[in-house]
């Protein structure tokens, strides 16, 4: 298909065809439009990829993105050192933090456990969370993995393999799973119902 | 339950057909590859959205056209009335009407009619391999069971995941630290397959004592048919889940050099088998086509009170070819057992003196020849 482009615009088509979530026709569309904005848009567009690429880090504490070597929430002194909040990746992060109910400090394990996809523990940051834990006077360790077979496994490992060892005493925590607040328990989805009732609680 | 009123549209090789079936019992006669079997066909598709015998919808559709439709008018228990319809396309997607209204979820529409159905493959489920017979457990639970859907779907997923660890180990390229994830593997497969076994020997301890009682009637009283789960290890010592889950980590120890050495999961549910014994011999090895039709019979039977114990009304029975091979007194015990139940039954055959004179006077008939269904007018 890319041969009935000219050279330069096929490179662009199968450059956006690699990302996540676009198919050829997509990626085909997303190249005419670049075509047609005007050039300070494209080039706007362009620098904003390259500059991403040169400036964003991880945190050297937590292992989020950061454009400095600290991240903005490890930095502040407001929150709470005590607990740390481990999630698989950035976007979980943002998600936690929306709700501005979380006062804790995050750790962003950058992916989750996943032979099938050649992810052992040494590809994720696990280290710097251990030397967080040794180093940090932490009391509470929040798992929010995905509640998926490899985020459950992640949990898992860390509680084991992790916390555990260390006999530091640190309460170690899982969210809980299940219904949507404001959701209709008709339209829920039977695994999430399961799951509400297995983690049901006393009324107070 | 009772279909009153069945209508096929460009279905198979029938152009259009209509059919009033009675409470009772309803044949099918003809020659080979009239359409006999498509008919029943059609009513287990009303009751589980898509057929056993087609790989794709499209099969259905009568060659030469874009669609096929299947209607139905079912009364079910309080006298209430239901309209549903199955259309399948080759150009649209699929979609059912229930008294009028679209769906095209189908998880909203299964279940709306209950049926069995017995077809010369469910032979198979006694005569075949394991994993036919693993996958019929899954099938049967799974239908009233969602989360036996769910705990099957996580099983997979993580022995796929846990076996591709084990293959690393065994090759000696897995990489640093991964050896000690799989403790957390094996949790996760304690955990999702003791569930799994918990419901599958809790579902054969009933389906034997219910198949045992349906055979001994068929046979006359002569044979016992014992169904045993065979686990892939003891848990006769462990009465409920969490017993087996632990029995699984223990077990998971035993085993743990030999998977490292193998690079597979050896032992769970995905190893599962089940015995099917006639007078304590293994009907799969020791059983004659009769017997071997019998047992699958009354795992169908037993299936079938099964279904209406949890429903709350006898499902429609459909029993494809399940004369051949029985002798006559099964054949009159088998039509006895099925008027009791108050199922109402489809039965297709190549011949009508294969029925009891006694039988076929409360029956209707209907005589099937190239894609037409004519009442016998007796
Ligand atoms: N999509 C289709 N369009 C037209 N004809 C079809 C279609 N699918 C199957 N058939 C025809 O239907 C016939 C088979 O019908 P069916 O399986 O109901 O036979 P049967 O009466 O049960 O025969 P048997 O006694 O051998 O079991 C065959 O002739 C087959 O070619
Ligand atoms: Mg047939
Ligand atoms: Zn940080």
């Amino acid at each position: 298909m890319a041969l009935h482009y000219a050279k330069p615009l096929a490179r662009l088509v199968s450059e956006f065809e690699k990302l996540p979530g676009v198919g050829p026709k997509s990626a085909q569309r997303l190249a005419f439009h670049v075509l047609r904005i005007p050039d300070e848009e494209a080039q706007a567009l362009a620098c904003a990829i390259t500059e991403v690429k040169a400036s964003i880090q991880y945190c050297e504490i937590c292992a989020n993105f950061t454009d400095q070597p600290i991240c903005d929430i490890c930095e502040d002194p407001r929150r709470d050192r005590s607990t740390i909040c481990v999630v698989s990746e950035p976007r979980d992060l943002i998600a936690m933090e929306k709700t501005n109910e979380y006062r804790g400090v995050y750790h962003v394990l950058q992916g989750v456990i996943s032979p099938m996809d050649g992810i052992g523990p040494d590809r994720l940051r696990i280290r710097q969370l251990l030397s967080r834990l040794e180093n940090d006077q932490v009391k509470e360790v929040i798992l929010a993995t995905n509640p998926t077979v490899e985020g459950d496994a992640t949990a898992m490992y860390i509680t084991e393999n992790v916390i555990r060892p260390l006999e530091k005493g640190i309460r170690v925590t899982k969210i809980a799973h299940g219904m949507p607040i404001g959701g209709d328990i008709d339209y829920a989805d039977q695994a999430t119902l399961i799951s509400a009732l297995e983690w049901r609680r006393d009324m107070r | 339950m009772r279909i009153d009123y069945l209508e096929v549209i460009h279905y198979r090789n029938y152009r259009r057909q209509q059919i009033e079936p009675v409470e009772g019992l309803n044949i099918f006669v003809g020659e080979n590859a009239q359409g006999k079997s498509n008919l029943l066909e059609s009513m287990y598709v009303l009751a589980t959205s898509k057929s056993t015998r087609a790989s794709r919808d499209s099969e259905l559709i009568l060659f030469g056209e874009p669609s096929a439709s299947i209607r139905a008018r079912v009364n079910r228990i309080k006298d209430i009335d239901l309209a549903i319809e199955f259309d399948v396309s080759l150009v649209e997607k699929k979609f059912a009407k229930l008294n009028g209204s679209r769906h095209t979820r189908m998880a909203d529409v299964i279940g709306q009619v209950n049926a069995v159905m017995f077809d010369s493959g469910d032979l198979e489920t006694i005569r075949g391999e394991p994993s036919v017979r693993r996958r019929f457990l899954d099938l049967e639970i799974s239908q009233t069971s969602p989360r036996y859907v769910h705990s099957l779907g996580a099983y997979r997923k993580t022995i796929e995941q846990r076996n591709f660890l084990l293959k690393e180990i065994r090759e000696r390229r897995a990489r640093p630290g991964s050896l000690e994830t799989l403790s957390a593997w094996n949790v996760q497969l304690a955990n999702y397959g003791s569930l799994l076994i918990d419901r599958r020997r809790s579902f054969l301890s009933r389906l034997s004592v219910i198949a045992a009682e349906a055979h001994s009637l068929l046979s006359d009283g002569r044979d016992l048919l014992e169904i045993t789960y065979l686990p892939s290890f003891h848990v006769n010592d462990v009465s409920d889940v969490t017993g087996i889950q632990q029995e699984f980590l223990n077990q998971l120890a035993f085993v743990s050099d030999d998977e490292k050495a193998r690079g597979t999961t050896l032992i769970g549910p995905q190893r599962d088998d089940v015995s099917f014994s006639v007078s304590k011999r293994d009907s799969k090895l020791f059983g004659s086509q009769g017997q071997q039709r019998t047992v699958a019979l009354a795992v169908k039977l037993a299936e079938r009170q099964l279904i209406e114990e949890l429903v709350g009304e006898p499902p429609v029975l459909l029993l494809d070819d399940v004369l051949s091979d029985l002798d006559d007194l099964r054949r009159r015990r088998l039509f006895e057992y099925v008027g009791e139940t108050g199922s109402q039954t489809f039965v297709t055959c190549t011949n009508l003196r294969a029925f009891p004179a006694s039988i076929l006077e409360r029956a209707r008939i209907w005589n099937v020849c190239e894609g037409k269904a004519e009442i016998s007018g007796g």
